[in-house]
C-alpha cells in the first residue's frame, strides 16, 4: 500500500443546499452556493495553485498565486476568495496569470533558505512543488537581498521543532490555532518583511499557551514546523489508516511508516469523529509503544514474592490455565472471573468475556466501565432504552445551547472540545456545572453565560431545581412529552420537582450556586433553542450517579431537547474503547447488546453457537470481587488491559484483595502497579500490531489496523484464544473480522457489521441493522428505544461521605490533557515533560489556613487513607473544595477515595472524598513502603543459561 | 504631461493616479529615482505583512532601485523593477503594494534619466 493521498481542496465545503453552475476552462460545473472557485475547480480536478489555503481553514487570501481571470470582471482575484456565481466563466491558466504567478513565486524563493536537498520537508513540501507548479527557472532578484528574519531554531517542544527562517508567512499555522483547536497561542509578531510567527508573546513553544496539538505542524507548508520523528528518521513511504488508543473521540489517524517504523501519526480528513484534527497524545505520544519498558516475553511466579521468572507462552498459558482449573475445582465455579480491557478491541473483549462465560462457566466479567459510565449505561437504558449517547458529534455544529455538566472536555476530550469551541464561538450559548472553574468558562472568545460552582455532591439538587423551573414557570415542551413520554409520568414527577424543596431558593443553601443563577440557566437551556447536554465523570463518579444520569434524561424530555441534530444527551465516554467493551457484554449480568442474563431467549442464541450451557444468574462486579476475594471465596482473576490497583478506589482494600487471590493473570504491556501482585504475566500488544475495531462515544465503530507486527509475538485475542484452548474450550480464529462476524450475528444492533463495510464506509454508528444498514447517527428520532421516554423521580439524598471537623474539605479529581488516566502509557512518552507528578489543587484560603505555599509538601488524609504531594494555590476551585489528578502511582491517589458507590451499578464516589490537607515534610510512610514493594515486585530473575 | 486636467480618467489615461487627491509639489531639481525608491520603501515600512507582493515585493523594490541607480546591470534589473511592478499590481491584497507601482513606473516613464548612474546623486539619494 502507498501513501493515502488527502486531496486539499483549499476552503472548507459549503453546507448550502441550493447550486450554482459555472464554468472553469470551460467546462461546466454545478457546485453548491458558497463554494469558493478554488474548491470548484478542485472537484473538476483542476488543482490552482495555492500556498495559503487549506480546506480546514476558512480562506485567507495572503499568498496570491491563485489568481483566476473572470469573464467581465476587471482583475486578477483570488480564486480562495471569490465564491462562484451563476454563470461565471473562469479562466484559471492564462498568459497574464502564469507571469503573475511566476513573480509572486519568485519573490518567495529569493527569500528562502536554499538546502531543500537536506531539508526536512524535502518531497513534502508545498513551496517546492509551487515552484514547480508556475515553471520557476530563475531569481532575478538573486540571493543577496533582504533575507527572511531567522530568530533561531525552537527545539523546545519535544515533538516538534520550529525553524522561522523557512517560514513563509501563509499564517496556517496561526489560523489552525484559532479556528481548528481553539487555543489562539499563535500570533504574527512584527509586520511587513518582519513579520515572524509568535507563539504566545514571542516565547519557546514549551513556554507559551500552545497545548501541542500539532494542528500547526500539519497545516505547514514548510519546513519550517516539522516532526522531529521526521527530521531523524525521513518523510514515510505507506500510510494505513487506524484509530487513536487514548480516548473516547476516536480519532482517526494515518499511520505513516517507513518500513515498518511509524514515523508519525496525521489525522485522517475523513475520519467523521475529529474531521482533521488530534490532541497531543494521539499525534505525538505513541512513543511508549517502543519504550524500554515494555514487556515482551511471558513471565510467571509461584509467589507475589518472589521474582519473576521468564518462560516460554506454551509454559505461561500452561500454567494459567492449570490454576484456573485448580481453583475452580477446589472453591467451585464462581470462584475465578476476568475483566475486560475497554482500551482492547470489540473483538478481543467479545473473546474475554467469552472465555468467561463459555471456559470458565460463570458470568464474572466486568470492564473499567464500571468505574467510570456504568450509571450511564444504567441511567439511559431506564429512560430512553438505550445505554449510549443519542447523538454524534457533528450534532453539536446545530446546538444554540450546551450544557456541560461535570465534565472537563478541554482536557479530557480535547478534540471534540475543538469542535464544540468552535460552535461556542460563533455565538451558542453556554452553561457550565462543575465545582471548579475549567478552562472552557473563560477561554480566548468564549465566556460561559452560566457557571454553576455546586458543591461537589449535590449534582441531583441542581439538576432537580433545574427542572422545577422548567415546570414551574411553564417552560416544558408539551407537545413533545404527550407525543414521546408517559403523560402520567410526566405529571407525577412533574408534581415531585415542583415542590418547594426542589426549588433554587432551597437548593442553594446546600449546593451554594445562587438561585438566579439556576433561574437563569434553566431558562437558557428550556428556552434557547436547541439544547445540547454533553456530561463526563463529575455526573457518573457519584453515590447518586445513576440518578443523576436520569435527572439530564428528564430534564431533556421535557424540554424536547432530543432526537434530532443539534440537541442530545451525550456522555463523553473516556476510554478508546469503553463502549464498545461494554456493548460487547462485558458486563455480569449483560451478554453484548445489552441483555439481561437471565433472558432465556438470549442465553439460547449463544449457547447454540458457543455449544456450552450458561449461567444464567448474574455474577460479580469489580467491587463484589474484590470483596468476594477478602472473603476467601473469589480465588483467581484474569485482567486484560487494566490498571486496578492504580485506578480502582481504596488502594488499601484493593491490595487486600488482590494479595488474597491464588492466581491473578494480567495481561498487559508494562509492569503497572496491579502486576505487584500477579502470578502471571502475559505480554499484550499495542493497537499498531493489531487488527480490529474501537467504538466510541458517538456509538461509531472505527477500525484499527495493523501496521506492524506484535513485538511481543501475538496480538491480544489470540493470546485470549490460547488460553481458552488450554482451558479446554476452543477458539480457533483466522482473523478479528471472523470475531465481528460471531458478533454480528449474536447481537442485533449490530447485525450488519463487518469488517468490509467498515472498510467501505469507514466507519458506523450502531445499530447497524436491516432497519439501518448503514447505521444511526442520531437515536430516538421517532420514538425512545423503550417506546416512550420514562419520567423517573429523582430524590436527591446526600452522600454518606460527610465532611466534619476532623474532614472539613472536599476532594474531587480528574484529569488532565497532557497525561491519560493512570499514566502507564504517557508517562513513558515525553508528556513528561508537562506533567511528572500530581499536585492538590487549593485555594489560597484554605492554603493560608494551614500555612501551605505553593509547592509545598501537603498529607492529604481522608478516612479510608493518606498521601502526600505538592500543593498547587488556584482560585479554579472554591474554598473548601480541593482537587487532584490520578496520573502518577507514587501519588496513588486513590489510597484516599473510599468505598462509597453508586447504589444502582456501584461506580466508585470518587469526586467526593471528604479529605484534610496539612503540611508535611515529605512522602508518606507507606508511599517509601510502597516504592519498595513495587521494586521487589518487579524483579525479573536473570535467565539461566544452559552450559552448551 | 503639466498640462493633465487633475481628473479621475484623465490621470488613468495617462497611467497615472489621483488617489486620496493630494498633491505634493517637487521643484525640477527633484530626483525621481529618489522619490520612486521612497514609494516602495514607504509601502515597505506601512506593510501590514499579509500578501506576499507587497511584503516582499516592497523591499525587493527598494534593492531593485538601489542597483539600476548604482549601475548595476541596470537594462536587467529594469525589466525585473517593470515585472515586480506588475506583480505587486495586479497581485497585491489591498491598495498599499496596488498602487504603489505607480508612482514607480509613472517616475520610470516619463523621467528615466534619474535612473542613470549617476554617482552624485547615488550619494545624496541615501
Amino acid at each position: 500500500m502507498s501513501m493515502t493521498q488527502e486531496i486539499d481542496y483549499g476552503t472548507p465545503a459549503s453546507k448550502a443546499k441550493k447550486t450554482v453552475a459555472l464554468t472553469i476552462d470551460g467546462v461546466k460545473l454545478t457546485v453548491p452556493e458558497g463554494t469558493s472557485i478554488m474548491r470548484a475547480a478542485m472537484e473538476m480536478g483542476t488543482q490552482i495553485p495555492k500556498l495559503c489555503a487549506s480546506d480546514m481553514l476558512e480562506a485567507f487570501g495572503s499568498c496570491r498565486l491563485c489568481l483566476v481571470e473572470i469573464q467581465g470582471r476587471a482583475g486578477t482575484p483570488a480564486s480562495c476568495t471569490t465564491p462562484v456565481a451563476e454563470g461565471m466563466a473562469v479562466y484559471t491558466q492564462t498568459d497574464r496569470l502564469k507571469r503573475l504567478r511566476k513573480g509572486v513565486m519568485e519573490l518567495y524563493i529569493s527569500e528562502h533558505p536554499l538546502d531543500c536537498l537536506t531539508c526536512s520537508a524535502n518531497g513534502d513540501c508545498e513551496l517546492q512543488d509551487m515552484a514547480g507548479a508556475v515553471g520557476l527557472r530563475e531569481v532575478r532578484y538573486g540571493y543577496d537581498g533582504e533575507r527572511h528574519p531567522n530568530p533561531g531554531i525552537d527545539a523546545s517542544n519535544p515533538y516538534f521543532t520550529f525553524e522561522p527562517s523557512k517560514c513563509i508567512v501563509c499564517s496556517r499555522c496561526v489560523r489552525a490555532c484559532e479556528e481548528v483547536q481553539g487555543t489562539f497561542a499563535l500570533t504574527i509578531a512584527g509586520r511587513g518583511f518582519a513579520s515572524v510567527v509568535s507563539p504566545s508573546q514571542q516565547q519557546p513553544f514549551l513556554d507559551s499557551e500552545c497545548v501541542s496539538c500539532g494542528a500547526c505542524v500539519q497545516a505547514c507548508p514548510t519546513a519550517t514546523l516539522n516532526e522531529k520523528s521526521v527530521i531523524e528518521i525521513g518523510t514515510p513511504e505507506h500510510s494505513v489508516v487506524t484509530t487513536c488508543a487514548y480516548c473516547g473521540v476516536g480519532c482517526a489517524f494515518r499511520a505513516e511508516m517507513s518500513g515498518d517504523e511509524l514515523v508519525r501519526m496525521v489525522p485522517w480528513k475523513n475520519g467523521k469523529a475529529n474531521r482533521g484534527h488530534s490532541c497531543v497524545k494521539g499525534r505525538f505520544a505513541f512513543g511508549y509503544t517502543t519504550h524500554k519498558d515494555r514487556i515482551l516475553k511471558p513471565m510467571i511466579r509461584e509467589k507475589i514474592t518472589d521474582p519473576w521468572r521468564e518462560v516460554s507462552w506454551e509454559e505461561a498459558i500452561a500454567y494459567a490455565a492449570s490454576e484456573f482449573k485448580r481453583i475452580q475445582a477446589k472453591y467451585g465455579t464462581g470462584s475465578v472471573g476476568g475483566i475486560t480491557s475497554s482500551r482492547c478491541t470489540n473483538e478481543e473483549t467479545f473473546l474475554v468475556q467469552k472465555l468467561v462465560r463459555a471456559a470458565f462457566g460463570n458470568n464474572n466479567v466486568d470492564t473499567c466501565a464500571r468505574v467510570c459510565h456504568s450509571p450511564t449505561g444504567y441511567g439511559l437504558k431506564t429512560t430512553y432504552g438505550t445505554s449510549a449517547g443519542t447523538q454524534d458529534f457533528d450534532s453539536v455544529e446545530e446546538a444554540d445551547v450546551i450544557m456541560v455538566i461535570g465534565a472537563n472536555p478541554t482536557d479530557g476530550y480535547p478534540v471534540f472540545a475543538s469542535r464544540m469551541k468552535k460552535r461556542l464561538r460563533e455565538g451558542a450559548k453556554l452553561i457550565i456545572l462543575d465545582p471548579r472553574r475549567i478552562d472552557l468558562v473563560r477561554t480566548p472568545h468564549i465566556e460561559a453565560d452560566y457557571h454553576l460552582p455546586l458543591k461537589p455532591g449535590t449534582n441531583v439538587a441542581v439538576l432537580t431545581a433545574l427542572a422545577h423551573v422548567v415546570v414551574t414557570e411553564g417552560l416544558y415542551n408539551e407537545a413533545f412529552v404527550r407525543e414521546r413520554c408517559d403523560w402520567d409520568e410526566f405529571q407525577d414527577w412533574a408534581s415531585f420537582v415542583s415542590d418547594v424543596r426542589h426549588s433554587p431558593e432551597e437548593v442553594e443553601k446546600i449546593s451554594g450556586v445562587p438561585a438566579e443563577h439556576i433561574r437563569g440557566a434553566a431558562r437558557l437551556y428550556a428556552t434557547g433553542g436547541n439544547g445540547a447536554i454533553y456530561y463526563g465523570l463529575g455526573v457518573t463518579e457519584h453515590s447518586q450517579g445513576s440518578t443523576t444520569v436520569m435527572a439530564i434524561a428528564n430534564l431533556a424530555m421535557a424540554t424536547g431537547n432530543i432526537g434530532r441534530r443539534g440537541v442530545g444527551v451525550n456522555p463523553l465516554r473516556g476510554q478508546n474503547n469503553v463502549q464498545g467493551s461494554c456493548d460487547m457484554g462485558s458486563f455480569p449480568h449483560e451478554m453484548s447488546g445489552y441483555r439481561h442474563v437471565s433472558e432465556d431467549a438470549t442465553r439460547a442464541m449463544f449457547e447454540a453457537l458457543w455449544g456450552r450451557p450458561l449461567d444464567a444468574e448474574p455474577g460479580l462486579r469489580i467491587p463484589n470481587m474484590i470483596d468476594a476475594a477478602v472473603d476467601g471465596s473469589f480465588k483467581g482473576l484474569y485482567i486484560q488491559g487494566e490498571d486496578i490497583l492504580q485506578s480502582d478506589p481504596n488502594t488499601q482494600h484493593m491490595s487486600a484483595g488482590l494479595a488474597a487471590m491464588e492466581c491473578v493473570v494480567v495481561q498487559d504491556l508494562f509492569l503497572v502497579e496491579t502486576v505487584n501482585y500477579a502470578h502471571v504475566f502475559l505480554p499484550g500488544s499495542t493497537f499498531l500490531e493489531k487488527d480490529g475495531t474501537f467504538t466510541n462515544a458517538e456509538r461509531r465503530i472505527q477500525m484499527v489496523r495493523k501496521v506492524m507486527a506484535p513485538r511481543n509475538g501475538y496480538a491480544d485475542w489470540e493470546i485470549t484464544e490460547l488460553l481458552s484452548n488450554a482451558l479446554g474450550y476452543p477458539m480457533h480464529y483466522n482473523h478479528p473480522s471472523e470475531i465481528m462476524d460471531e458478533i454480528a450475528a449474536l447481537t442485533p444492533t449490530f447485525a450488519g457489521v463487518s469488517f468490509a463495510k467498515l472498510d467501505e464506509l469507514g466507519s458506523v454508528q450502531w445499530p447497524c441493522n436491516e432497519k439501518a444498514p448503514e447505521g444511526t447517527p442520531i437515536m430516538h428520532m421517532n420514538g425512545f428505544v423503550r417506546g416512550k421516554g420514562k419520567f423517573v423521580i429523582t430524590e436527591y439524598v446526600a452522600t454518606d461521605e460527610k465532611t466534619g471537623p476532623r474532614y472539613p474539605l472536599l476532594l474531587t479529581t480528574g484529569r488532565i490533557l497532557f497525561q491519560y488516566n493512570v499514566g502507564a502509557q504517557t508517562r513513558r512518552t515525553a508528556n513528561i515533560v508537562w506533567h511528572e507528578e500530581d499536585r492538590l489543587e487549593i485555594h489560597p484560603h484554605d492554603a493560608e489556613q494551614r500555612g501551605v505555599r505553593d509547592g509545598d509538601w501537603i498529607k492529604l488524609a481522608s478516612r479510608a487513607g493518606e498521601t502526600t504531594l505538592r500543593a498547587l494555590i488556584t482560585e479554579r476551585v472554591a474554598p473548601g473544595v480541593v482537587y487532584t489528578t490520578f496520573h502518577h502511582p507514587s501519588t496513588q491517589v486513590n489510597v484516599v477515595t473510599t468505598d462509597f458507590s453508586d447504589w444502582a451499578t456501584n461506580c466508585p464516589e470518587y469526586k467526593v472524598t471528604a479529605v484534610q490537607v496539612m503540611p508535611s515534610n515529605g512522602p508518606s510512610e507507606w508511599q517509601e513502603e510502597y516504592e519498595e514493594l513495587s521494586k521487589a515486585a518487579r524483579r525479573i530473575a536473570e535467565p539461566l543459561v544452559a552450559a552448551e | 504631461m503639466f498640462d493633465t486636467p487633475f481628473d479621475y480618467e484623465a490621470f488613468t489615461a495617462a497611467d497615472g493616479l489621483i488617489g486620496h487627491g493630494g498633491i505634493v509639489v517637487f521643484d525640477d531639481t527633484v530626483d525621481m529615482a529618489k522619490q520612486a525608491r521612497f514609494a516602495m520603501e514607504f509601502c515597505a515600512i506601512e506593510s501590514c505583512g499579509k500578501c506576499t507582493p507587497c511584503r516582499i515585493g516592497s523591499a525587493r523594490g527598494v534593492e531593485l532601485v538601489d542597483k539600476i541607480v548604482a549601475g548595476e546591470d541596470p537594462v536587467a534589473n529594469l525589466a525585473v523593477l517593470e515585472d515586480l511592478c506588475n506583480t505587486m499590481k495586479f497581485g497585491s491584497l489591498c491598495a498599499l503594494g496596488g498602487f504603489t507601482p505607480y508612482p514607480v513606473m509613472s517616475a520610470l516613464t516619463h523621467f528615466p534619466e534619474d535612473f542613470g548612474a549617476d554617482r552624485k546623486r547615488l550619494h545624496a539619494a541615501e
